[in-house]
């Protein structure tokens, strides 16, 4: 009895030292891979590459988006009517290129 | 309410991205904020699926339900930007016309009012840019065609957004009738004739022709949130 005791002691360690290791591994790479911020989802944490971009689903002189770019002034207007802010920072170029955001 | 401004457009921008991204730096930064500017109604990220999870139109609405809007949305303020030379890169890259208002003080402030009704008419709002000016040094050398100080002038931005050309140039008292149907003219001549950019081509001919834009801060990404932009290019080797 003592010694099925001890067995089944040593397997109990032993799957929890798997479950350890395999709980580490998905929680990301190991010291010194690549860096992710924490709280960032696999795949997210780069914009896409613009060899992966086309053209906008938008038709040309189509209705968009009435942005304001300045934010104080948006902020006035969004005070002004009691609407919440949808907050956008982008870079209007891509590595130098403009005219693409 | 749609705020969008440019990440590299000055220091103060750059600190609001910081600020919403816990101390990084990104091209990037989308986030919903309260009425009045101070509080944060969704996560902050890089991009709108960081912010709201799921259908991002629905996620819009079920936040825009909780307030009542006042005022008419026929008032609103008519969109301007920081420069010209920023709302002329802007409309390239979005394909859209932009009215440039070039006056004295008194002029636009005077023009910015009368031009909400232009603005915000249900079969124009949305489909131009608009920038006001004082100062004909930011547009004259920029420009091609009949341009002059207070006027409004209707430009036709260049692929790369560095250059224009003036399509068509009105008094500043034109009454918004006249104003409307121009507006209206010139984009469906717009839509017809122009193509619709690809950004991979885009880019790759950027590349080609050593297109080059500047802004005021230094392009780069700060990813690892230490202050300082990071080494661009391949990945280091340890």
């Amino acid at each position: 009895m003592r010694l099925f005791m001890r067995l089944v002691f040593r397997v109990s360690l032993f799957l929890y030292g798997l479950s350890c290791i395999a709980g580490l591994a998905q929680l990301g790479p190991p010291l010194g891979g690549p860096f992710r911020p924490e709280g960032r989802e696999p795949g997210l944490d780069r914009g896409p590459r613009p060899e992966s971009l086309g053209a906008s689903l938008a038709e040309l002189g189509s209705a968009g988006i009435v942005w304001y770019p300045i934010l104080q002034q948006g902020l006035a207007e969004a005070r002004r009517m009691n609407k919440p802010v949808l907050f956008m920072s982008v870079a209007s170029q891509c590595g130098g290129i403009s005219g693409v955001f | 309410m749609c705020v969008r401004i440019d990440s590299y457009e000055s220091q103060e921008a750059q600190d609001l991205v910081r600020s919403y991204l816990n101390g990084r730096f990104e091209n990037t930064a989308f986030c919903i904020l309260s009425p009045n500017g101070t509080q944060r109604l969704t996560r902050s990220g890089r991009g709108p699926q960081h912010a709201i999870r799921g259908n991002l139109a629905e996620g819009l609405e079920r936040i825009a339900r909780r307030y009542s809007p006042k005022q008419k949305a026929q008032e609103a303020a008519v969109p301007d930007f920081p420069n010209f030379r920023l709302g002329l890169n802007v409309a390239s890259a979005d394909q859209r016309l932009i009215l440039l208002v070039s006056g004295t003080n008194q002029e636009l402030k005077k023009t910015r009012e009368a031009l909400k009704a232009v603005c915000n008419d249900p079969d124009l709002i949305g489909r131009f840019h608009y920038d006001f000016e004082e100062q004909k040094q930011s547009w004259q050398k920029v420009l091609t065609g009949p341009s002059d100080q207070s006027r409004l002038m209707l430009i036709l931005p260049d692929e790369f957004g560095q250059k224009g050309k003036v399509l068509w140039s009105m008094p500043l008292d034109t009454p918004s009738a006249d104003i409307k149907s121009a507006l209206l003219e010139s984009n469906r001549a717009f839509a017809n004739e122009v193509e619709k950019k690809v950004y991979r081509e885009h880019v790759r001919k950027g590349r080609r022709e050593k297109i080059q834009w500047t802004m005021p801060m230094e392009y780069g990404e700060d990813r690892d949130g230490d202050g300082e932009i990071d080494f661009r290019g391949p990945p280091r080797r340890r």
